[in-house]
């Protein structure tokens, strides 16, 4: 493989993710409206708001899962690549039951046709946390928490552009919350992943992003942006300053209601 | 507490066999009491004795059964499978076939299996055809299901890493497809035995199967060799059964980690490389 040397590039000299005048919806119903937004290059970026207001539409547009009625996206990807690599990380571990959990990670490989050598797939794992022994389990072996860790390690097996996470902590438990948490925010800022988090929790957003951006109203749109910077230790939760920002951001969601 | 243990586990595997023995009593003591001739219902002794004397040539017709009904869910299993596949990738021939699917579950195998032997000649294939028509239902429907209710998300993830068609085929739908197919295969093996004796009763000697014993002692009211070919249809059925269960979990529990009742599997067994 020529390029192989050449996939570690660092991305932090790409320009931003950009969204112009976007527009989303089904039919003739409008539910989605974002005039302007952009994210830096290596900047974690975490949309929070309530229930079915279109967070989870604008995350699967910024993946291309999903056509958005009009506008415009723009989404940078390394130099040497045709298209841009993203991973995403789902709100269950979503991981193939009859693989292994090796298995699973080399699949966006496999279909996309990249191969990911032995040696790609133990760096994932340890920087991940995953075991040698963990790596052959299949996932009705593996914890709540380790599956989730796989489809991390999944959605990084081909050193996406940009990483995608859908409420990834929603279905594990507080402590292993934080813990994921902890971990994501250590890799994310390693690989200097641009990276958009969906969430409605308040708390995670304001502990892992740069900036909080909160939903609201019909059709939704951005209605407020804090800009966040803690030393993101295990104890800056209890921080005047991080209680300050989750006010912020809660302020702006109440008054905001979705109708 | 171990008294109860012991035989708990001993009444597992006793227990049914306690019910046979009540049974085979009741049926002995009714024919005592009620002072029932052997033309109507015949001795139990005397069903045994039938066995013991007509065993090889009832192995026999069973094997010939066996055969139909195994050939014939072979014939199902491909057919079925293909139909659901077709059913899973369009909704218009879903909703246009759907009806015609459920006929094959709904018209008495009665009606349509001497149609089958009018059309196809009498013999082993028309066996096999009967044996197919009536066992396609269940494979088609729970296929079907199979292929339709993958996790969304899953799908997702394909279309995100630009999966082509054989490839979501391959390794996506096909395998979240495998339990829902063993147990429709599962279901159709005792019908498809029933269609093969069914099928055998109509075509008399060209077949000389359990269905063709069937029809040609209840012709001869030789009562005790009809029963112990009912204890060999069923000792058949269940044994089909038992089989493709024991495979279906086998397969399962070696590629799948998991098990014909969706529960997943300890994680002993589930390290199975």
């Amino acid at each position: 493989m020529l390029d192989s040397g050449v996939e570690t590039v660092r991305l932090n000299e790409q320009p931003p993710l950009r969204l112009t005048n976007l527009c989303a919806g089904f039919g003739d119903t409008t539910v989605l409206r974002i005039d302007s937004l952009e994210i830096g290059s290596g900047e974690f970026v975490s949309i929070v708001g309530p229930s079915g207001c279109g967070k989870s539409t604008l995350l699967r547009i910024i993946a291309q899962l999903l056509e958005p009625k009009s506008g415009e996206i723009r989404i940078p990807r390394a130099q040497q690549r045709a298209c841009t690599r993203t991973g995403f990380v789902f709100q269950d571990a979503t991981l193939l039951p009859w693989r292994t959990a090796a298995a699973n990670i080399r699949l966006p490989g496999e279909l996309e046709r990249v191969s990911v050598p032995m040696s790609r797939l133990q760096q994932l794992a340890q920087m991940i946390g995953l075991s040698e022994d963990d790596l052959q389990k299949r996932p009705a072996a593996l914890s709540g928490g380790m599956k989730m860790r796989v489809s991390l390690a999944r959605a990084l097996a081909l050193q996406p552009d940009l990483l995608l996470l859908d409420e990834p902590f929603a279905a594990v438990d507080d402590l292993l919350r934080q813990q994921l948490q902890t971990d994501v925010l250590r890799i994310q800022k390693d690989l200097c992943l641009t990276t958009v988090m969906v969430t409605h929790n308040v708390a995670e957003a304001v502990y892992m992003s740069d900036r909080v951006i909160t939903l609201g109203g019909s059709p939704a749109a951005v209605t407020s942006t804090t800009t966040v910077s803690l030393d993101r230790s295990d104890d800056c939760r209890s921080t005047a300053e991080f209680g300050a920002s989750v006010g912020t951001i809660l302020e702006a969601l109440r008054s905001h209601p979705i109708q | 507490m171990t008294w109860s243990r012991v035989l708990n586990s001993m009444t597992a595997g006793l227990l049914p066999l306690l019910v046979l023995a009540s049974v085979i009593a009741v049926w002995h003591l009714a024919i005592a009491v009620f002072d029932i001739p052997g033309f109507i219902v015949p001795h139990p002794k005397d069903v045994f004795d039938a066995l013991r004397l007509l065993r090889v040539e009832l192995l026999e017709a069973t094997a010939r059964t066996a055969l139909a009904a195994v050939s014939g869910l072979a014939i199902s299993t491909f057919i079925g499978t293909l139909t659901a596949f077709a059913f899973a990738q369009s909704s218009v021939i879903r909703r246009a076939c759907y009806p015609y699917a459920i006929l094959f579950q709904t018209v008495p195998i009665i009606a349509i299996a001497p149609l089958i032997i009018l059309t196809f000649g009498r013999g082993f294939h028309s066996v096999t055809l009967v044996a197919a028509v009536i066992s396609i239902f269940p494979i088609v429907t729970n296929t079907t299901t199979g292929l339709m209710q993958i996790d969304p998300q899953l799908h997702e993830l394909f279309h995100l890493h630009n999966a082509g068609w054989w490839q979501t085929l391959w390794k996506l739908r096909l395998p979240s497809a495998m339990p829902w197919m063993i147990s429709g295969i599962r279901i159709a093996s005792g019908v498809a035995v029933v269609g093969a004796i069914v099928g055998e009763f109509f075509v008399g000697t060209s077949q000389p199967g359990l269905g063709a014993w069937i029809q040609r002692k209840t012709a001869s009211v030789d009562l005790p060799a009809l029963y112990a070919t009912i204890v060999a249809s069923t000792l058949l059925g269940i044994t089909v059964f038992a089989l493709l269960t024991w495979v279906g979990d086998a397969i399962l529990q070696r590629w799948f980690g998991m098990r014909l009742d969706g529960s997943t599997l300890p994680r002993r067994t589930a390290r199975l490389r």
